[in-house]
C-alpha cells in the first residue's frame, strides 16, 4: 500500500466507511462485540424458546408456560459477542503483476479500520511460500496506525504456496475468526488443502481473490515471451494461445467457486483497477459487509 | 489513366527501407504473466525465426499501402477519358495555296470550311478559337464564347496564295490565348498532315488530284556583254498519270519559247532559252489540271545600278564585263572627282573608301611580299559570308598565287597554302574586298564564279546599292499606286498537292478522320487522401489498442 492512497483519504471516506459492519455469520467466542449470537447471553433481546435440559439454568425457565403447557422451557437470548479478524495478504511475486498487491494492501487498511471501529481485534499477515510476517490481533483503533504502518512496507517477495501458508497460519495459536483471505490465489500446487485446513481450525473465512486486467487479458499481439512472475518458467507463445489461456482461467475460477460454495467459503473475484469506494460500498455488500 | 511524373515510382525503393526497419525492430515482447502454469499447454513453440518475421505482418503492409498510396499521388496521375462536348476549342485551317485545289465542284478549302462547321456544331465547344495557317498565319477568330460569330469569319475567309504555316507560330498563337494547356482539343484541317508531334488532331481534306507545275523559272544576263538573257523553267508532274501540255516564255509580251511537253508521274522537265535583254519574263503552262495557280510563275531582271568608279591600276576586260552585267559603270582615273568604288589591279594604293583589290596592296592592311608558284589546297574558311555565296571554290584555284600579309582584323574567307585569296575588312568609313589572284595569270576570269564574286564583292562594298532580291510581278497582283508590282510566285511545295500524310506525325486515334478526343483529369490527390486515410487508421488502431489494453473494464470481469 504507498503512503499516499489511504492516509490520504478524505473525512467522508472514512466517515463512509464508519456505516459498514463486517458481516460474522458463525458463532464466535471472545468479548463484547458487536455480533449477537444465539448463544445464552447477557444480553436482554430475546431470542426464543426450547426445551429445558438437565443443567439449565433455572433462572431463565418461563414459569407461565409451565403453568399452562405443564412442560418446561427455558427462555433464550441473544448474546453480543466480538470476534477477531484475520486478515492474510498474499505477498507472492504473482501479486506484483498489475499492482494487485497494492490494491490488496488498501483494501487491508480500509478493512482494518471498519473492524476496528466496531471493537474488533484485528491482525494482519503476510504469506507466499509460508506466512512471512503480521500483525498480532488486537482491538482499539489505535492499533490501525500500526497496521497502516505495516501494510505500507510490504514488498512481493518468493513464490506463492497457499496450502502450506494457511496451514501454518492455522497453526498459529489463535483464538477462531473471521479470516479475510486477500490473494490472487494462483497457485499451481492448489488452494484447496489450505482452506480446508482453516475450516477444520473453525474460521469463518472470506475470499476475495484480486486480479490484475494483465491476468484477465494478457497484453499479447502477435508474439510474446512469457516470463513467469515468479520465475518458474519462461517461454514463447502466439496471439492466439491467449483465447486458449483465457479458457483455463474461466475454468479455473469456475473450480474456485465451487470450492468456495460447498464449504460456505464467501468468494468474491475483484480487478484491481477497480475504484475501492465501489469495491467496498458495492461489491462486498453481503459478501463481507453487513 | 497515365502518369505525368513516373520517375515518383523510384520512390517505391523506399519500401525496401521500411520493410528494413520493420524487421529490425520486430521483436518478440517479453511479457510478466501471473501463472506461467496456466499457459504451459501453449508451450508447443518456438516456430523458426524466419517464419515468425513473416507471420502477422499486416503493420508492414498497412505501411507499405501508405507508401505505395503516397507514390501513386506523386506520380500524378491522369484520366484521360473521351472529349464528347464542351471544353474550349481550338480550330487551325490550313489557309495555305494548295488549299484552292478544286474539289467536288468548290476548292478545298472549301471541303474544309465544311468540315469545320461540321465539327463546331458536333462538339459544341464552349469557347473556340480559329486560326487560318499559311506562312503569315492569320488570327481568324480570338478565343471566344461566340460560336455564331465564330462560324461566320469561318465561312468568310478564303485561302491565301502563301505557302504552308510554321506550326511554331500556330502555337505560339496558341499560347498567346490562354496557353496550350487552355485548350482540351487542337483540330488542324488540311490537305497534309501537320510536322508536328503535338498532341494536335488532324482531319485530313481533299483527295489526289492531276498537277503539271511551274516550280522552276528564272533568267538572267549572260555575262558575255551580248545582252541576252538566259531564260530558264522547270516543269514537275505531281500525279500519279502521265501529263500534257504546251509551256510558252515570254519575255515582256514576246513570246520565246512554245514547247509542247509530256511528263510522266512524279517526273520533272526543264528547258532553258535565250532571249534579248528584257526586265519581266513570264512562263505559262497550259494543261488541263486540278490546280491552276501553279500554272503560271514570273521572273524580273533588276534594272542595273550606276556606277562610278575610280580604276587604279591595269585594266581588265574581263572585270569590265563582269562589272557590266549588273551595272551600269563609268570609268574614271582622276582621284579628285567623286566616286562610288575604288578598283585595284596589280597595283598598291592608299586605303580610303570603299575598294576592290585585286592583286593590289593596300598597306598597312594588306602587304604583298612575293608570289607563289604552286599554292596548296584551297579551303573555304567563312562558307556563310556574303561574297562566297554561290562561289565555287575550284573556279577560284590559281595557278600562281601572291603572298600577302593581312594586317589584324581584315578576316581571311578563302586561302590556299596558308595564303589568303579572299579576305574582307570593313571598319567605320574604309571598307575592302582583297582577292589575291593575278587576273592576267588565272583562269578564274573564264569560271562563271568570276563574274558572282565580282558582283559579291561590290554589293558587299557598297550595302546601299541593296542587293536585288528575287522579285516578281504579276499583274493579278497589281496594286495601284506602284510601278513595280507585287511579285508573287507559289511556293513550289504548294503544287505538291496530293501530300496526306507526314512521317513525323503521330496521329492519334484509329483514324485520321477520327474527331474524338482526350480529356484528362488530374486524380493525384486520390492518393494522398489514401495515404492519409490509411496512416491515420494505424494511429487510430493503436491509440485504440493502448486505451483497450489500459483502461480495461473492470465491469467485464465482474
Amino acid at each position: 500500500m504507498s503512503r499516499s492512497s489511504l492516509r490520504k483519504r478524505d473525512e467522508s471516506f472514512w466517515k463512509r466507511l464508519s456505516a459498514l459492519q463486517l458481516l460474522v455469520r458463525h458463532r464466535a467466542e471472545g468479548q463484547a462485540g458487536p455480533w449477537t449470537t444465539r448463544r445464552v447471553g447477557m444480553s436482554l433481546e430475546f431470542a426464543e424458546y426450547r426445551e429445558y435440559y438437565p443443567g439449565d439454568d433455572f433462572r431463565y425457565v418461563d414459569w407461565n408456560l409451565y403453568g399452562r403447557l405443564d412442560r418446561l422451557f427455558v427462555k433464550v437470548f441473544h448474546r453480543e459477542e466480538n470476534i477477531p479478524v484475520y486478515i492474510l495478504l498474499d505477498t507472492s511475486r504473482s501479486m506484483a503483476v498489475g499492482e494487485k498487491l497494492s490494491y490488496a494492501g488498501e483494501l487491508a487498511g480500509a478493512l482494518s479500520y471498519i473492524g476496528l471501529k466496531d471493537m474488533n481485534r484485528v491482525g494482519v499477515f503476510t504469506f507466499a511460500r509460508t506466512l512471512i510476517q503480521g500483525v498480532p490481533a488486537r482491538s482499539g483503533l489505535s492499533h490501525l496506525q500500526k497496521i497502516f504502518s505495516f501494510l505500507e512496507g510490504l514488498q512481493p517477495n518468493d513464490q506463492t504456496s497457499l496450502s502450506a501458508a494457511l496451514e501454518e497460519f492455522g497453526k498459529l495459536p489463535l483464538r477462531r475468526g473471521l479470516v479475510i483471505l486477500l490473494s490472487d490465489m494462483l497457485d499451481p500446487a492448489g488452494y484447496e488443502q489450505g482452506l480446508l485446513h482453516l475450516l477444520i481450525k473453525r474460521h469463518e473465512i472470506v475470499l476475495v481473490q484480486i486480479l490484475a486486467p494483465e491476468d484477465l487479458e494478457p497484453p499479447i499481439e502477435y508474439e510474446a515471451r512469457l516470463v513467469d512472475s515468479e520465475e518458474l518458467a519462461e517461454f514463447s507463445v502466439s496471439a492466439g494461445a491467449v483465447a486458449r489461456y483465457r479458457q483455463r482461467l474461466l475454468q479455473y475460477e469456475h473450480s474456485l467457486e465451487a470450492f468456495c460454495r460447498t464449504h460456505q467459503i464467501r468468494y468474491k473475484v475483484l480487478v484491481a483497477t477497480r475504484p475501492l469506494e465501489r469495491v467496498l460500498f458495492e461489491d462486498l455488500r453481503g459478501v463481507l459487509f453487513v | 489513366m497515365i502518369f505525368l511524373s513516373v520517375w515518383a515510382f523510384g520512390l517505391l525503393g523506399f519500401a525496401s527501407v521500411i520493410a528494413l526497419l520493420y524487421f529490425l525492430r520486430r521483436r518478440e515482447e517479453r511479457v510478466v504473466v501471473s501463472a506461467i502454469w496456466l499457459w504451459e499447454e501453449e508451450h508447443e513453440r518456438p516456430r523458426s525465426a524466419l517464419t515468425f518475421l513473416w507471420t502477422k505482418i499486416w503493420l508492414l503492409l498497412v505501411q507499405l499501402a501508405a507508401l505505395a498510396a503516397l507514390v501513386f499521388s506523386l506520380a500524378e496521375p491522369t484520366l484521360t477519358r473521351e472529349f464528347i462536348g464542351g471544353g474550349t476549342l481550338a480550330l487551325i485551317i490550313d489557309g495555305s495555296a494548295s488549299m484552292q485545289t478544286a474539289e467536288q465542284g468548290g476548292t478545298r478549302y472549301d471541303l474544309a470550311i465544311a468540315r469545320a462547321v461540321e465539327l463546331i456544331e458536333q462538339r459544341r465547344p464552349n469557347r473556340l478559337t480559329i486560326i487560318q495557317a499559311q506562312q503569315s498565319p492569320k488570327l481568324l477568330v480570338p478565343l471566344t464564347e461566340d460560336r455564331a460569330r465564330a462560324l461566320s469569319a469561318l465561312k468568310a475567309s478564303r485561302p491565301t496564295f502563301q505557302g504552308d504555316a510554321a506550326l511554331s507560330d500556330i502555337i505560339e498563337l496558341l499560347r498567346s490565348q490562354g496557353g496550350l494547356e487552355n485548350f482540351h482539343e487542337v483540330v488542324y484541317i488540311s490537305d497534309h498532315a501537320p510536322a508536328s508531334s503535338l498532341p494536335i488532331r488532324w482531319i485530313s481534306v481533299g483527295e489526289p488530284k492531276k498537277n503539271l507545275a511551274i516550280t522552276g523559272f528564272a533568267a538572267r544576263p549572260v555575262p558575255d556583254g551580248s545582252s541576252r538573257v538566259v531564260v530558264w523553267a522547270r516543269v514537275e508532274n505531281f500525279s500519279s498519270e502521265v501529263l500534257e501540255g504546251t509551256l510558252k516564255l515570254f519575255a515582256e509580251e514576246t513570246e520565246i519559247l512554245r514547247e509542247r511537253i509530256s511528263v510522266g508521274p512524279g517526273a520533272h522537265w526543264a528547258v532553258e532559252a535565250l532571249a534579248p535583254l528584257q526586265h519581266r519574263f513570264r512562263a505559262v503552262l497550259d494543261v488541263a489540271d486540278d490546280f491552276g495557280f501553279d500554272n503560271i510563275r514570273y521572273s524580273v531582271i533588276p534594272k542595273r545600278p550606276k556606277l562610278k568608279i575610280l580604276w587604279l591600276g591595269e585594266r581588265n576586260f574581263f572585270l569590265m564585263r563582269a562589272l557590266s552585267t549588273f551595272a551600269e559603270v563609268s570609268i574614271q582615273t582622276d582621284e579628285t572627282a567623286s566616286y562610288d568604288l575604288i578598283i585595284a589591279h596589280n597595283t598598291a594604293i592608299r586605303p580610303a573608301g570603299a575598294a576592290l583589290l585585286i592583286n593590289s596592296a593596300a598597306e598597312p592592311w594588306v602587304v604583298r611580299a612575293g608570289s607563289i608558284s604552286e599554292p596548296g589546297p584551297l579551303q573555304v574558311l567563312v562558307p556563310g559570308h556574303p561574297l562566297v555565296q554561290n562561289v565555287r571554290g575550284e573556279h577560284l584555284r590559281p595557278t600562281t598565287l601572291s603572298r600577302a600579309q593581312l594586317a589584324p582584323g581584315v578576316q581571311t574567307l578563302m586561302a590556299s597554302g596558308g595564303q589568303p585569296i579572299l579576305a574582307a575588312y570593313r571598319s567605320g568609313g574604309f571598307s575592302f574586298v582583297y582577292v589575291g589572284v593575278d587576273l592576267k595569270n588565272s583562269p578564274f576570269v573564264l569560271t562563271p564564279s568570276f563574274p558572282i564574286l565580282i558582283r559579291n564583292s561590290i554589293y558587299w562594298l557598297i550595302p546601299e546599292l541593296g542587293l536585288p532580291s528575287e522579285r516578281f510581278v504579276s499583274d493579278e497582283f497589281a496594286t495601284p499606286g506602284f510601278a513595280d508590282q507585287t511579285a508573287v510566285n507559289l511556293d513550289p511545295t504548294e503544287s505538291e498537292i496530293n501530300r496526306s500524310s507526314s512521317s513525323s506525325f503521330v496521329a492519334r486515334g484509329d483514324s485520321a478522320k477520327e474527331t474524338k478526343s482526350q480529356i484528362y483529369t488530374p486524380i493525384w490527390y486520390l492518393g494522398a487522401w489514401a495515404a492519409l486515410v490509411i496512416l491515420f487508421g494505424e494511429f487510430l488502431w493503436a491509440y485504440w489498442g493502448l486505451f483497450r489494453r489500459r483502461g480495461w473494464s473492470d465491469e467485464r470481469a465482474l
